[in-house]
């Protein structure tokens, strides 16, 4: 298994991927073989010979390829059924212990299964979005009744009904959304605690390059599910010491290669993670601050500060350093890593 | 008297937001720091000037400053050193 740094469902993606393109090739030589019959008696000798040549040099290339799909058809199933086995036996396996126990079944430097092997957070189940929908509804009609409620009450001023219905209905929205996705900083500390056995100084230190990426990035995938929006993973970049991280509305976390090499920058990543994953939260709160239970007037402080960012590089880095979106993220990146138990 | 605004737009691409900060910055720099930056728009070399262990070009370096960025900083450092010190730390993020 050394190396592996794939679940079953990637495999079975690549499955499907070379399952189409051997009906690629099919269906190729199908056409190839129909425009050579309809093309027999019509062309004259010489180009219907030189098609023919042609299209014989192209089988035979599509053979040769076909045969090499057969090759990683076969081979993936394989993998696929070790993954499997493999999943398997980590699943039964006690979490608690396993960091020193699975050193036989794993041959990664510090004898850790692969983070991405572990059971996966998942997004919203169909209950869940059900329970959204009938939410919705619920506070649809509460608003209806507030309404009515606030004209019984004399409140009939257009102005102030509909921004008192506003806030009534964002704040309703913003419980339901918590309720059904559970908080946001307490499922970024539940996704820091479960993935905790690669985080601990002992085991970092004996994790490898490959295994500390892969750590870092189903962190940040898991985090991604926190924070309501689609983080696809983190990437690495080499740049300055003063560099940590970046976030670029792309859907992946930009981290300094150099947390991978030094072990001394350990909870420099696990910051960054939560620090550039909660930029990606901001962006997303402004488009729908219901969705991520921000208030109104905190996703339009962000928005205005996006619009106006001051980049360290050119303006003063005190200035940089007090803006709004930064001090939001290096606060709630500070308050998961202190509640997350990591030192 | 310079004009800052125009400079820093026009000679530096700097957005008219970055450019009432930065002008509110320079406003507050010590005359010394000052005196640097007007050397530096006239087209002089101030890269060894600085404060402490930080240089024009040491800020320039490490944390990829234009000048002005990096005279504001060193203006920074010398009316709070550790505080400012903490943000330079801290890394970019």
């Amino acid at each position: 298994m050394a190396g592996i740094n794939v679940s079953a469902t990637d495999i079975k993606r690549y499955q499907m991927l070379v399952a189409d393109s051997k009906q690629s090739i099919e269906r190729l030589v199908q056409r190839m073989s129909g425009h050579l019959k309809s093309a027999h008696g019509t062309w004259d000798d010489e180009n219907y010979k030189k098609l023919e040549n042609v299209a014989i040099e192209c089988g035979d290339s599509l053979k040769k390829v076909y045969q090499v799909l057969l090759n990683a058809d076969k081979y993936l199933e394989n993998v696929f059924q070790m993954v499997i086995e493999y999943e398997n036996a980590f699943a039964a396996n006690d979490s608690s212990s396993f960091a020193y126990t699975s050193s036989s079944q794993s041959n990664t430097a510090s004898g850790l299964p692969y983070a991405s092997s572990l059971e996966r957070q998942k997004g919203l189940s169909r209950d869940q979005n059900e329970m959204i929908t009938a939410g919705l509804r619920a506070i649809d009609n509460n608003m209806e009744a507030y309404k009515d409620d606030l004209k019984d009450k004399g409140i009939v001023n257009e102005v102030i009904v509909s921004r008192m219905i506003q806030e009534a209905r964002d704040a309703a929205e913003r419980e339901l959304y918590d309720d059904v996705y559970g908080g946001v900083e307490e499922k970024c500390i539940s996704s820091l605690k479960r993935l905790a056995v690669y985080f601990n100084s002992e085991n970092w230190a004996k994790m490898d390059q490959s295994e500390r990426k892969n750590a870092l990035n189903i962190l940040a995938q898991d985090a991604g599910l926190a924070f309501r929006t689609n983080v696809l993973g983190v990437r690495f970049y080499n740049g300055p010491r003063s560099s940590r991280g970046y976030y670029n509305n792309d859907g992946y976390l930009y981290l300094n290669e150099d947390v991978l090499t030094n072990e001394t920058n350990r909870l420099d990543a696990l910051d960054t993670v939560f620090h550039e994953g909660r930029h990606a939260f901001q962006r997303a709160a402004t488009s729908n601050p219901n969705l991520h239970s921000v208030e109104r007037l905190q996703a339009e402080t962000w928005a205005d500060n996006f619009i106006n960012y001051i980049g360290p590089n050119r303006v003063n880095m005190r200035r940089y350093f007090s803006q709004p979106v930064e001090v939001d993220a290096r606060e709630f990146a500070t308050s998961v890593l202190r509640n997350g138990g990591i030192q | 008297m310079r004009d800052y605004n125009k400079i820093l737009i026009e000679q530096y691409g700097y957005t008219q937001y970055e450019a009432e900060l930065t002008i509110e910055d320079i406003q507050e720099m010590d005359e010394e720091t000052k005196a640097a930056l007007d050397m530096y728009l006239s087209g002089k070399s101030i890269s060894a000037y600085g404060y402490k262990e930080y240089t024009v070009e040491i800020l320039m370096s490490r944390y990829s400053m234009n000048a002005i960025a990096a005279l504001i900083a060193i203006s920074e450092l010398k009316k709070d050193y550790d505080g400012f010190l903490e943000i330079l730390k801290m890394g970019i993020k």
